[in-house]
Protein backbone atom coordinates (compact mmCIF):
# COMPACT_ATOMS: atom_id res chain seq x y z
CA UNK A 1 0.00 0.00 0.00
CA UNK A 2 2.49 3.15 -1.29
CA UNK A 3 -0.23 5.53 -0.19
CA UNK A 4 0.89 4.26 3.75
CA UNK A 5 4.59 4.32 2.40
CA UNK A 6 4.23 7.65 1.30
CA UNK A 7 2.89 8.83 4.62
CA UNK A 8 5.47 7.04 6.80
CA UNK A 9 8.48 8.81 4.92
CA UNK A 10 6.58 12.04 5.11
CA UNK A 11 6.75 11.44 8.57
CA UNK A 12 10.33 10.31 8.55
CA UNK A 13 11.19 13.00 6.81
CA UNK A 14 9.71 15.49 8.61
CA UNK A 15 11.60 14.06 11.60
CA UNK A 16 14.70 14.31 10.01
CA UNK A 17 15.02 17.48 9.14
CA UNK A 18 13.62 19.10 12.46
CA UNK A 19 16.11 16.84 14.52
CA UNK A 20 19.35 17.87 11.70
CA UNK A 21 17.92 21.69 12.11
CA UNK A 22 18.02 21.61 15.60
CA UNK A 23 21.63 20.03 15.34
CA UNK A 24 22.73 22.40 12.92
CA UNK A 25 21.50 25.38 14.93
CA UNK A 26 22.85 24.19 18.32
CA UNK A 27 26.29 24.52 16.30
CA UNK A 28 26.21 27.52 14.93
CA UNK A 29 25.18 29.10 18.00
CA UNK A 30 28.06 27.71 20.10
CA UNK A 31 30.02 28.99 16.96
CA UNK A 32 28.82 32.49 17.02
CA UNK A 33 29.16 32.75 21.21
CA UNK A 34 32.37 30.84 21.92
CA UNK A 35 35.86 32.75 21.82
CA UNK A 36 38.26 31.27 19.99
CA UNK A 37 40.87 30.76 22.57
CA UNK A 38 41.18 27.57 24.74
CA UNK A 39 42.84 29.05 27.58
CA UNK A 40 45.49 31.11 25.95
CA UNK A 41 45.41 34.40 25.14
CA UNK A 42 46.58 34.51 21.79
CA UNK A 43 46.21 32.00 18.73
CA UNK A 44 48.07 31.43 15.60
CA UNK A 45 46.49 31.32 12.51
CA UNK A 46 48.85 30.04 9.39
CA UNK A 47 52.11 32.26 10.40
CA UNK A 48 50.33 35.21 12.75
CA UNK A 49 49.35 35.48 16.29
CA UNK A 50 46.69 37.39 17.26
CA UNK A 51 44.88 38.04 20.04
CA UNK A 52 41.86 35.29 20.99
CA UNK A 53 39.77 37.50 22.56
CA UNK A 54 38.95 39.45 19.31
CA UNK A 55 38.34 36.11 17.71
CA UNK A 56 34.73 34.64 17.58
CA UNK A 57 34.57 31.03 17.10
CA UNK A 58 32.69 31.72 14.02
CA UNK A 59 35.73 34.40 12.65
CA UNK A 60 38.03 31.51 13.84
CA UNK A 61 36.33 29.05 11.50
CA UNK A 62 36.31 31.34 8.57
CA UNK A 63 40.26 32.12 8.66
CA UNK A 64 40.79 28.59 8.99
CA UNK A 65 39.22 27.89 6.27
CA UNK A 66 40.69 30.48 4.32
CA UNK A 67 43.10 28.55 3.75
CA UNK A 68 41.36 25.22 2.75
CA UNK A 69 39.47 23.77 -0.48
CA UNK A 70 36.57 22.00 0.56
CA UNK A 71 35.33 19.66 -2.22
CA UNK A 72 32.01 19.34 -3.02
CA UNK A 73 32.33 15.60 -2.52
CA UNK A 74 33.58 15.47 1.03
CA UNK A 75 30.24 17.13 2.06
CA UNK A 76 28.58 14.71 -0.31
CA UNK A 77 30.03 11.80 1.78
CA UNK A 78 29.21 13.61 5.15
CA UNK A 79 25.67 13.91 4.12
CA UNK A 80 25.88 10.35 3.01
CA UNK A 81 26.67 8.71 6.29
CA UNK A 82 24.06 11.13 8.14
CA UNK A 83 21.77 9.91 5.11
CA UNK A 84 23.20 6.37 6.38
CA UNK A 85 21.48 6.68 10.03
CA UNK A 86 18.46 8.19 8.63
CA UNK A 87 17.75 4.63 6.42
CA UNK A 88 18.16 2.61 9.34
CA UNK A 89 15.39 4.75 11.33
CA UNK A 90 13.04 5.07 7.90
CA UNK A 91 13.04 1.73 6.86
CA UNK A 92 13.49 -1.36 9.33
CA UNK A 93 11.78 -4.05 6.87
CA UNK A 94 9.32 -4.74 5.12
CA UNK A 95 8.04 -7.25 7.46
CA UNK A 96 6.62 -4.14 9.68
CA UNK A 97 3.79 -5.03 7.33
CA UNK A 98 3.38 -8.25 8.15
CA UNK A 99 0.26 -7.70 10.29
CA UNK A 100 -1.65 -5.98 7.51
CA UNK A 101 -1.02 -8.78 4.64
CA UNK A 102 -5.08 -9.64 4.85
CA UNK A 103 -5.35 -6.01 4.10
CA UNK A 104 -2.19 -5.53 1.54
CA UNK A 105 -1.92 -8.85 -0.51
CA UNK A 106 -5.78 -8.48 -1.42
CA UNK A 107 -5.69 -5.15 -3.22
CA UNK A 108 -5.54 -5.00 -7.10
CA UNK A 109 -1.64 -5.29 -7.28
CA UNK A 110 0.88 -7.97 -7.23
CA UNK A 111 2.90 -8.97 -4.32
CA UNK A 112 6.33 -7.81 -5.91
CA UNK A 113 4.85 -4.80 -7.96
CA UNK A 114 3.81 -3.85 -4.14
CA UNK A 115 7.03 -4.73 -2.79
CA UNK A 116 8.85 -3.08 -5.74
CA UNK A 117 6.95 0.22 -4.85
CA UNK A 118 8.03 0.02 -1.02
CA UNK A 119 11.44 0.08 -1.75
CA UNK A 120 11.39 2.84 -4.20
CA UNK A 121 9.63 5.16 -2.11
CA UNK A 122 12.14 4.33 0.73
CA UNK A 123 15.16 5.08 -1.98
CA UNK A 124 13.21 8.14 -2.95
CA UNK A 125 12.83 9.06 0.25
CA UNK A 126 16.60 8.28 0.81
CA UNK A 127 17.83 10.39 -1.90
CA UNK A 128 15.36 13.52 -0.30
CA UNK A 129 17.16 12.65 3.26
CA UNK A 130 20.41 13.09 1.24
CA UNK A 131 19.68 16.53 -0.23
CA UNK A 132 18.35 17.65 3.54
CA UNK A 133 21.35 16.52 5.24
CA UNK A 134 23.55 18.22 2.56
CA UNK A 135 21.55 21.08 3.08
CA UNK A 136 21.81 21.29 6.57
CA UNK A 137 25.54 20.10 5.96
CA UNK A 138 26.07 23.47 3.97
CA UNK A 139 24.21 25.97 6.49
CA UNK A 140 27.65 26.35 8.99
CA UNK A 141 29.70 26.84 5.70
CA UNK A 142 27.16 29.58 4.87
CA UNK A 143 27.36 30.68 8.73
CA UNK A 144 30.98 30.68 8.34
CA UNK A 145 31.50 32.09 5.31
CA UNK A 146 33.25 29.78 3.21
CA UNK A 147 30.62 28.73 0.58
CA UNK A 148 33.56 30.07 -1.94
CA UNK A 149 35.98 27.86 -0.82
CA UNK A 150 33.92 24.82 -1.87
CA UNK A 151 34.87 23.32 -5.16
CA UNK A 152 33.07 21.28 -8.15
CA UNK A 153 33.97 18.44 -9.98
CA UNK A 154 33.12 16.04 -12.68
CA UNK A 155 32.97 13.31 -9.70
CA UNK A 156 31.37 15.52 -6.58
CA UNK A 157 28.39 13.34 -6.60
CA UNK A 158 30.32 10.28 -6.74
CA UNK A 159 30.10 9.82 -2.55
CA UNK A 160 26.43 10.46 -2.60
CA UNK A 161 25.68 7.51 -5.33
CA UNK A 162 28.14 5.54 -2.69
CA UNK A 163 26.12 6.35 0.41
CA UNK A 164 23.28 5.76 -0.50
CA UNK A 165 24.68 2.33 -1.85
CA UNK A 166 25.50 1.83 1.46
CA UNK A 167 22.46 2.46 2.96
CA UNK A 168 20.60 0.52 0.67
CA UNK A 169 23.06 -2.42 0.70
CA UNK A 170 22.30 -2.37 3.92
CA UNK A 171 18.83 -2.03 3.38
CA UNK A 172 18.41 -4.42 1.19
CA UNK A 173 20.42 -7.31 3.51
CA UNK A 174 18.20 -6.65 6.50
CA UNK A 175 14.93 -7.37 4.05
CA UNK A 176 16.24 -10.44 2.94
CA UNK A 177 16.52 -12.02 5.95
CA UNK A 178 13.52 -10.29 7.78
CA UNK A 179 11.19 -10.27 4.80
CA UNK A 180 8.69 -12.68 5.72
CA UNK A 181 9.67 -12.83 9.69
CA UNK A 182 6.51 -12.26 12.32
CA UNK A 183 8.54 -9.92 14.78
CA UNK A 184 11.92 -9.59 15.41
CA UNK A 185 12.99 -7.47 11.96
CA UNK A 186 13.79 -4.67 14.17
CA UNK A 187 15.70 -6.98 16.49
CA UNK A 188 17.93 -7.91 13.31
CA UNK A 189 18.59 -4.40 11.97
CA UNK A 190 19.69 -3.43 16.07
CA UNK A 191 21.77 -6.74 15.97
CA UNK A 192 23.28 -5.99 12.52
CA UNK A 193 25.27 -2.94 13.46
CA UNK A 194 26.89 -4.83 16.33
CA UNK A 195 28.08 -7.88 13.74
CA UNK A 196 28.78 -5.75 10.95
CA UNK A 197 31.21 -3.96 13.63
CA UNK A 198 32.58 -6.85 14.74
CA UNK A 199 33.55 -8.13 10.96
CA UNK A 200 35.14 -5.11 10.38
CA UNK A 201 37.35 -5.26 13.37
CA UNK A 202 38.33 -8.76 12.30
CA UNK A 203 38.95 -8.06 8.97
CA UNK A 204 42.38 -6.79 10.29
CA UNK A 205 43.23 -9.68 11.95
CA UNK A 206 46.22 -11.60 10.29
CA UNK A 207 46.77 -15.31 9.49
CA UNK A 208 50.05 -15.13 12.13
CA UNK A 209 47.14 -14.84 14.88
CA UNK A 210 44.22 -17.15 13.42
CA UNK A 211 43.75 -20.11 10.64
CA UNK A 212 44.25 -18.83 6.97
CA UNK A 213 41.09 -19.89 6.19
CA UNK A 214 39.50 -18.24 8.66
CA UNK A 215 41.33 -15.18 7.54
CA UNK A 216 39.72 -15.88 4.13
CA UNK A 217 36.08 -16.36 5.20
CA UNK A 218 36.17 -13.04 7.00
CA UNK A 219 37.77 -10.95 4.23
CA UNK A 220 34.45 -12.89 1.59
CA UNK A 221 31.85 -12.22 4.17
CA UNK A 222 33.16 -8.75 4.65
CA UNK A 223 32.20 -8.13 1.29
CA UNK A 224 28.58 -7.97 2.50
CA UNK A 225 29.45 -5.28 5.58
CA UNK A 226 28.49 -1.60 4.88
CA UNK A 227 30.59 -0.50 7.19
CA UNK A 228 33.71 -1.89 5.31
CA UNK A 229 32.62 0.50 2.07
CA UNK A 230 31.81 3.58 4.55
CA UNK A 231 35.60 4.98 4.52
CA UNK A 232 35.23 4.64 0.76
CA UNK A 233 32.79 7.89 0.66
CA UNK A 234 35.92 10.12 1.73
CA UNK A 235 38.89 8.20 0.01
CA UNK A 236 41.06 10.05 -2.11
CA UNK A 237 44.33 8.46 -3.86
CA UNK A 238 46.36 10.50 -1.05
CA UNK A 239 44.54 10.53 1.55
CA UNK A 240 44.07 14.87 1.15
CA UNK A 241 41.82 17.07 0.68
CA UNK A 242 42.50 18.94 -2.72
CA UNK A 243 40.86 21.58 -5.16
CA UNK A 244 39.32 19.09 -7.26
CA UNK A 245 37.47 15.77 -6.39
CA UNK A 246 40.01 12.73 -7.15
CA UNK A 247 38.55 9.31 -6.00
CA UNK A 248 40.54 6.42 -4.71
CA UNK A 249 40.92 3.77 -8.01
CA UNK A 250 38.99 1.68 -5.68
CA UNK A 251 36.51 4.00 -5.49
CA UNK A 252 34.09 2.74 -8.59
CA UNK A 253 34.32 -0.92 -7.56
CA UNK A 254 33.20 -0.27 -4.49
CA UNK A 255 30.48 1.56 -6.03
CA UNK A 256 29.65 -1.61 -8.24
CA UNK A 257 29.66 -3.85 -5.48
CA UNK A 258 27.23 -2.18 -3.10
CA UNK A 259 24.56 -1.58 -5.74
CA UNK A 260 24.86 -4.98 -6.54
CA UNK A 261 24.64 -6.51 -3.52
CA UNK A 262 21.55 -3.88 -3.01
CA UNK A 263 20.12 -4.90 -5.59
CA UNK A 264 20.46 -8.70 -5.33
CA UNK A 265 19.06 -8.66 -2.04
CA UNK A 266 16.01 -6.60 -2.72
CA UNK A 267 15.25 -8.88 -5.32
CA UNK A 268 15.97 -11.88 -2.64
CA UNK A 269 13.38 -10.07 -0.19
CA UNK A 270 10.46 -9.76 -3.14
CA UNK A 271 11.02 -13.32 -4.65
CA UNK A 272 9.66 -14.33 -0.55
CA UNK A 273 7.41 -11.75 -0.56
CA UNK A 274 5.66 -13.24 -3.77
CA UNK A 275 5.46 -16.91 -2.16
CA UNK A 276 5.20 -15.75 1.62
CA UNK A 277 1.61 -17.60 3.13
CA UNK A 278 -0.39 -15.63 5.47
CA UNK B 1 -21.43 -19.33 -14.13
CA UNK B 2 -20.74 -19.30 -10.46
CA UNK B 3 -18.84 -16.63 -8.39
CA UNK B 4 -16.97 -18.69 -6.55
CA UNK B 5 -16.00 -22.10 -7.66
CA UNK B 6 -13.61 -24.48 -4.80
CA UNK B 7 -12.93 -27.74 -6.11
CA UNK B 8 -11.60 -30.78 -3.99
CA UNK B 9 -9.71 -28.15 -1.50
CA UNK B 10 -7.44 -29.52 0.93
CA UNK B 11 -4.86 -27.74 2.87
CA UNK B 12 -2.18 -29.43 5.29
CA UNK B 13 -0.36 -27.03 7.61
CA UNK B 14 2.53 -29.86 9.18
CA UNK B 15 0.87 -32.63 10.18
CA UNK B 16 -2.37 -30.77 10.36
CA UNK B 17 -5.31 -31.17 7.81
CA UNK B 18 -6.77 -27.57 7.95
CA UNK B 19 -9.32 -28.11 4.72
CA UNK B 20 -9.75 -31.34 3.68
CA UNK B 21 -10.94 -31.99 0.00
CA UNK B 22 -13.51 -29.44 0.18
CA UNK B 23 -15.88 -28.70 -2.87
CA UNK B 24 -18.49 -25.34 -2.51
CA UNK B 25 -19.81 -23.48 -4.97
CA UNK B 26 -21.21 -20.17 -4.84
CA UNK B 27 -23.88 -19.26 -7.59
CA UNK B 28 -23.93 -15.56 -9.14
CA UNK B 29 -26.49 -13.37 -7.46
CA UNK B 30 -26.46 -16.20 -3.99
CA UNK B 31 -25.77 -15.47 -0.30
CA UNK B 32 -23.87 -18.63 1.11
CA UNK B 33 -23.23 -18.75 4.64
CA UNK B 34 -19.98 -20.81 6.18
CA UNK B 35 -20.67 -22.26 8.99
CA UNK B 36 -18.23 -24.06 11.36
CA UNK B 37 -17.39 -24.54 15.36
CA UNK B 38 -13.95 -22.75 15.77
CA UNK B 39 -11.23 -24.22 14.10
CA UNK B 40 -13.20 -26.03 11.29
CA UNK B 41 -11.31 -24.46 8.71
CA UNK B 42 -13.31 -21.61 7.59
CA UNK B 43 -10.23 -18.89 7.66
CA UNK B 44 -7.66 -21.19 6.27
CA UNK B 45 -10.39 -21.87 3.01
CA UNK B 46 -10.90 -18.09 2.65
CA UNK B 47 -7.38 -17.79 2.78
CA UNK B 48 -6.97 -20.69 0.06
CA UNK B 49 -9.88 -18.89 -1.80
CA UNK B 50 -8.08 -15.40 -1.56
CA UNK B 51 -4.35 -16.95 -2.50
CA UNK B 52 -3.54 -16.15 1.04
CA UNK B 53 -2.31 -19.44 1.26
CA UNK B 54 -1.29 -22.19 -1.37
CA UNK B 55 -3.59 -24.75 -1.38
CA UNK B 56 -1.98 -28.17 -0.72
CA UNK B 57 -4.51 -29.52 -3.65
CA UNK B 58 -7.66 -28.42 -5.44
CA UNK B 59 -8.06 -25.77 -7.51
CA UNK B 60 -10.05 -22.93 -6.71
CA UNK B 61 -12.02 -19.87 -9.19
CA UNK B 62 -13.67 -16.75 -9.17
CA UNK B 63 -16.02 -15.64 -11.54
CA UNK B 64 -14.49 -17.87 -13.81
CA UNK B 65 -11.17 -17.52 -13.45
CA UNK B 66 -7.96 -18.50 -11.03
CA UNK B 67 -7.41 -15.59 -8.41
CA UNK B 68 -5.14 -13.23 -9.55
CA UNK B 69 -4.19 -9.58 -8.33
CA UNK B 70 -6.79 -8.66 -11.08
CA UNK B 71 -9.69 -10.34 -9.27
CA UNK B 72 -9.35 -7.94 -6.42
CA UNK B 73 -11.01 -5.07 -8.36
CA UNK B 74 -14.04 -6.65 -8.19
CA UNK B 75 -13.75 -8.56 -4.76
CA UNK B 76 -14.41 -7.08 -1.44
CA UNK B 77 -12.82 -8.90 1.53
CA UNK B 78 -13.53 -8.06 5.60
CA UNK B 79 -10.97 -10.33 7.18
CA UNK B 80 -11.58 -11.98 10.56
CA UNK B 81 -8.40 -10.13 12.32
CA UNK B 82 -7.83 -6.51 11.92
CA UNK B 83 -5.57 -6.08 9.09
CA UNK B 84 -5.99 -2.37 9.39
CA UNK B 85 -2.65 -0.03 9.65
CA UNK B 86 -2.70 0.77 13.50
CA UNK B 87 -0.53 4.01 12.84
CA UNK B 88 -2.57 5.72 10.41
CA UNK B 89 -6.20 7.36 10.69
CA UNK B 90 -9.63 5.72 9.48
CA UNK B 91 -8.98 8.79 6.82
CA UNK B 92 -5.72 7.26 6.03
CA UNK B 93 -7.34 4.07 4.84
CA UNK B 94 -9.86 5.58 2.91
CA UNK B 95 -7.65 7.84 0.78
CA UNK B 96 -5.59 4.41 0.61
CA UNK B 97 -8.58 2.19 -0.95
CA UNK B 98 -9.17 5.13 -3.21
CA UNK B 99 -5.72 5.09 -4.64
CA UNK B 100 -6.04 1.38 -4.93
CA UNK B 101 -9.73 0.92 -6.81
CA UNK B 102 -10.74 2.31 -9.64
CA UNK B 103 -14.43 1.45 -8.40
CA UNK B 104 -14.30 3.60 -4.65
CA UNK B 105 -17.22 5.41 -4.33
CA UNK B 106 -16.59 8.24 -2.04
CA UNK B 107 -19.73 9.08 -1.22
CA UNK B 108 -20.76 5.61 -0.46
CA UNK B 109 -17.88 5.18 1.83
CA UNK B 110 -18.77 8.60 3.57
CA UNK B 111 -22.08 7.51 4.27
CA UNK B 112 -20.96 4.50 5.65
CA UNK B 113 -18.86 5.79 7.65
CA UNK B 114 -20.96 8.02 9.03
CA UNK B 115 -23.84 4.75 9.70
CA UNK B 116 -21.06 2.90 11.59
CA UNK B 117 -20.24 6.58 13.01
CA UNK B 118 -16.55 6.23 12.77
CA UNK B 119 -14.29 9.37 13.32
CA UNK B 120 -12.02 10.03 10.60
CA UNK B 121 -9.56 11.44 12.39
CA UNK B 122 -8.79 8.75 14.69
CA UNK B 123 -6.16 6.56 14.66
CA UNK B 124 -6.54 2.79 13.75
CA UNK B 125 -4.46 1.64 17.08
CA UNK B 126 -7.09 4.05 19.30
CA UNK B 127 -10.43 2.37 17.64
CA UNK B 128 -12.58 -0.74 19.29
CA UNK B 129 -12.07 -4.32 18.11
CA UNK B 130 -15.96 -3.32 16.80
CA UNK B 131 -14.78 0.19 15.20
CA UNK B 132 -11.73 -1.57 13.39
CA UNK B 133 -14.49 -4.38 11.88
CA UNK B 134 -16.69 -1.47 11.27
CA UNK B 135 -14.02 0.12 9.16
CA UNK B 136 -13.23 -2.97 7.44
CA UNK B 137 -16.67 -3.28 6.29
CA UNK B 138 -17.00 -0.14 5.12
CA UNK B 139 -13.55 -0.25 2.98
CA UNK B 140 -14.68 -3.30 1.24
CA UNK B 141 -18.10 -1.76 0.37
CA UNK B 142 -17.04 1.33 -0.80
CA UNK B 143 -15.62 -0.33 -3.88
CA UNK B 144 -18.95 -2.00 -4.51
CA UNK B 145 -17.64 -5.24 -5.66
CA UNK B 146 -19.20 -7.60 -7.38
CA UNK B 147 -18.22 -10.38 -5.35
CA UNK B 148 -17.31 -10.71 -1.40
CA UNK B 149 -15.63 -12.88 0.88
CA UNK B 150 -16.47 -11.99 4.39
CA UNK B 151 -14.98 -13.60 7.35
CA UNK B 152 -16.90 -12.74 11.05
CA UNK B 153 -17.86 -9.27 9.25
CA UNK B 154 -20.14 -8.49 12.73
CA UNK B 155 -17.57 -10.06 14.94
CA UNK B 156 -17.40 -7.34 18.00
CA UNK B 157 -19.90 -4.98 16.53
CA UNK B 158 -22.90 -4.00 19.02
CA UNK B 159 -26.42 -5.20 17.82
CA UNK B 160 -27.39 -1.94 16.08
CA UNK B 161 -24.46 -2.18 14.12
CA UNK B 162 -24.73 -6.06 13.45
CA UNK B 163 -28.08 -5.35 11.81
CA UNK B 164 -26.97 -2.41 9.71
CA UNK B 165 -23.73 -4.99 8.63
CA UNK B 166 -26.83 -7.37 7.66
CA UNK B 167 -28.57 -4.73 5.51
CA UNK B 168 -25.55 -4.32 3.58
CA UNK B 169 -25.39 -8.37 3.04
CA UNK B 170 -28.63 -8.29 1.96
CA UNK B 171 -28.59 -5.16 0.21
CA UNK B 172 -25.93 -5.86 -1.76
CA UNK B 173 -27.74 -9.35 -2.63
CA UNK B 174 -30.37 -7.62 -3.68
CA UNK B 175 -28.27 -5.78 -6.30
CA UNK B 176 -26.99 -8.93 -7.72
CA UNK B 177 -24.11 -9.27 -6.18
CA UNK B 178 -22.13 -12.58 -4.84
CA UNK B 179 -21.71 -13.13 -1.37
CA UNK B 180 -19.55 -16.24 0.90
CA UNK B 181 -19.20 -15.45 4.42
CA UNK B 182 -18.70 -16.89 7.70
CA UNK B 183 -20.56 -15.95 10.97
CA UNK B 184 -20.76 -17.34 14.65
CA UNK B 185 -24.16 -15.35 15.14
CA UNK B 186 -26.33 -18.25 13.42
CA UNK B 187 -29.63 -15.86 13.23
CA UNK B 188 -27.57 -13.22 10.80
CA UNK B 189 -27.35 -16.21 8.52
CA UNK B 190 -30.97 -17.49 8.62
CA UNK B 191 -31.59 -14.06 7.52
CA UNK B 192 -29.17 -13.50 4.81
CA UNK B 193 -28.14 -16.56 3.42
CA UNK B 194 -29.84 -18.12 0.74
CA UNK B 195 -27.39 -21.39 1.54
CA UNK B 196 -25.35 -22.95 3.82
CA UNK B 197 -21.93 -25.13 4.16
CA UNK B 198 -21.38 -26.99 7.27
CA UNK B 199 -17.01 -27.43 7.74
CA UNK B 200 -16.30 -29.52 10.76
CA UNK B 201 -12.42 -30.83 11.41
CA UNK B 202 -11.69 -29.22 8.00
CA UNK B 203 -14.32 -31.27 5.82
CA UNK B 204 -18.47 -30.13 4.32
CA UNK B 205 -20.53 -32.09 6.65
CA UNK B 206 -23.45 -30.21 5.23
CA UNK B 207 -24.28 -28.40 2.09
CA UNK B 208 -27.84 -27.04 1.07
CA UNK B 209 -30.25 -24.61 0.46
CA UNK B 210 -31.40 -23.17 3.78
CA UNK B 211 -35.72 -23.87 2.98
CA UNK B 212 -34.97 -27.68 1.83
CA UNK B 213 -32.86 -28.36 4.88
CA UNK B 214 -35.48 -26.99 6.72
CA UNK B 215 -38.05 -29.32 4.76
CA UNK B 216 -41.34 -29.53 7.17
CA UNK B 217 -39.11 -30.83 10.22
CA UNK B 218 -40.13 -29.91 13.72
CA UNK B 219 -38.58 -29.75 17.18
CA UNK B 220 -40.54 -31.09 19.82
CA UNK B 221 -39.22 -29.52 23.00
CA UNK B 222 -39.97 -30.47 26.75
CA UNK B 223 -39.09 -29.02 30.01
CA UNK B 224 -39.08 -32.01 32.79
CA UNK B 225 -39.18 -30.98 36.74
CA UNK B 226 -36.03 -32.77 36.97
CA UNK B 227 -33.94 -34.95 34.46
CA UNK B 228 -35.50 -35.10 31.32
CA UNK B 229 -36.60 -39.18 31.26
CA UNK B 230 -35.50 -41.34 28.30
CA UNK B 231 -38.51 -41.69 26.16
CA UNK B 232 -39.33 -45.67 25.56
CA UNK B 233 -40.48 -46.41 21.95
CA UNK B 234 -39.53 -42.88 20.26
CA UNK B 235 -35.97 -44.10 18.96
CA UNK B 236 -38.13 -46.81 16.55
CA UNK B 237 -40.76 -44.45 15.54
CA UNK B 238 -39.55 -43.65 11.81
CA UNK B 239 -40.94 -39.74 12.29
CA UNK B 240 -37.94 -38.86 14.87
CA UNK B 241 -34.81 -38.33 13.30
CA UNK B 242 -33.07 -37.24 16.20
CA UNK B 243 -33.83 -37.05 20.57
CA UNK B 244 -31.51 -35.03 22.49
CA UNK B 245 -31.37 -34.67 26.76
CA UNK B 246 -29.75 -32.27 28.17
CA UNK B 247 -30.41 -32.13 32.00
CA UNK B 248 -33.86 -31.20 32.20
CA UNK B 249 -34.39 -30.53 28.50
CA UNK B 250 -35.81 -32.78 26.58
CA UNK B 251 -35.78 -32.32 21.92
CA UNK B 252 -37.32 -34.48 19.62
CA UNK B 253 -36.49 -33.96 15.84
CA UNK B 254 -39.76 -35.05 13.80
CA UNK B 255 -40.48 -34.92 10.30
CA UNK B 256 -43.87 -34.86 9.21
CA UNK B 257 -46.87 -34.56 12.14
CA UNK B 258 -46.09 -34.79 15.95
CA UNK B 259 -49.40 -35.08 17.42
CA UNK B 260 -47.83 -38.79 18.26
CA UNK B 261 -44.85 -37.83 19.59
CA UNK B 262 -46.07 -34.99 21.45
CA UNK B 263 -49.01 -37.65 23.08
CA UNK B 264 -45.60 -39.60 23.90
CA UNK B 265 -44.02 -36.82 25.92
CA UNK B 266 -46.87 -35.47 27.06
CA UNK B 267 -47.16 -38.68 29.06
CA UNK B 268 -44.13 -38.45 30.43
CA UNK B 269 -45.60 -35.33 32.67
CA UNK B 270 -43.03 -32.57 31.37
CA UNK B 271 -43.18 -28.78 33.13
CA UNK B 272 -43.68 -27.42 29.43
CA UNK B 273 -43.94 -29.11 25.79
CA UNK B 274 -43.43 -26.98 22.86
CA UNK B 275 -43.71 -27.81 19.12
CA UNK B 276 -40.99 -25.50 17.06
CA UNK B 277 -40.35 -24.89 13.92
CA UNK B 278 -36.68 -26.09 13.02
CA UNK B 279 -33.87 -23.20 13.27
CA UNK B 280 -30.95 -23.01 11.34
CA UNK B 281 -29.56 -23.72 14.80
CA UNK B 282 -31.08 -27.02 15.00
CA UNK B 283 -29.89 -27.94 11.41
CA UNK B 284 -26.26 -26.75 12.59
CA UNK B 285 -26.05 -28.45 15.99
CA UNK B 286 -27.08 -31.32 14.54
CA UNK B 287 -24.92 -31.45 11.28
CA UNK B 288 -21.55 -30.56 13.63
CA UNK B 289 -22.91 -32.90 16.94
CA UNK B 290 -23.44 -35.89 14.22
CA UNK B 291 -21.45 -34.81 11.23
CA UNK B 292 -24.53 -36.13 9.22
CA UNK B 293 -26.67 -33.96 7.28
Amino acid sequence: MYYFDYLRVRSALRVFAIILACVTLLLCVSLAFSHAHDGNSNVTIGTDTVSADSYSGLALMHHLGETTWFPFGLLCGIAAVITIFFSNALATSIARYNGNLHFGFTKPIAREQSALRTFAIDLAALAVGFLIALFFVLVPFAVVGLLDRITFGPTSLAPFALGIGIAFMWYGMVQAVTATMRGGAGLVLGLSWGVFAVMQALQNLSSDLIPEVVVRLIHFLNIFNPFLYLSDVFATPDGRLTRDDVLAPHYFQSLAIVWIVALVALALAIVQRKRMEV
Amino acid sequence: MNAIAIDHLTKIYGSQRSVDDLSLTVAEGSVCGLLGPNGAGKSTTFKCLLSLARPTSGTIEVAGAPVTPATFEYLGYVPEMSALYEKFTVADHLEATRRAYTTFDAPRASELAATFKLDSKKRVGKLSKGQRTALAIVLAFSIRPRIFVLDEPASGLDPMFQRAVLDLIIDAAAGGASILFSSHQIGQVERAADSIAVLKGGKLVLRGDIDTLKGDEKVVEAIFPGDAPSPNGLANDPRVRRVERNGRILRVHVTGDADGVVRTIDALSPRTIDVLDLSLEDIFLGAVNDGVA
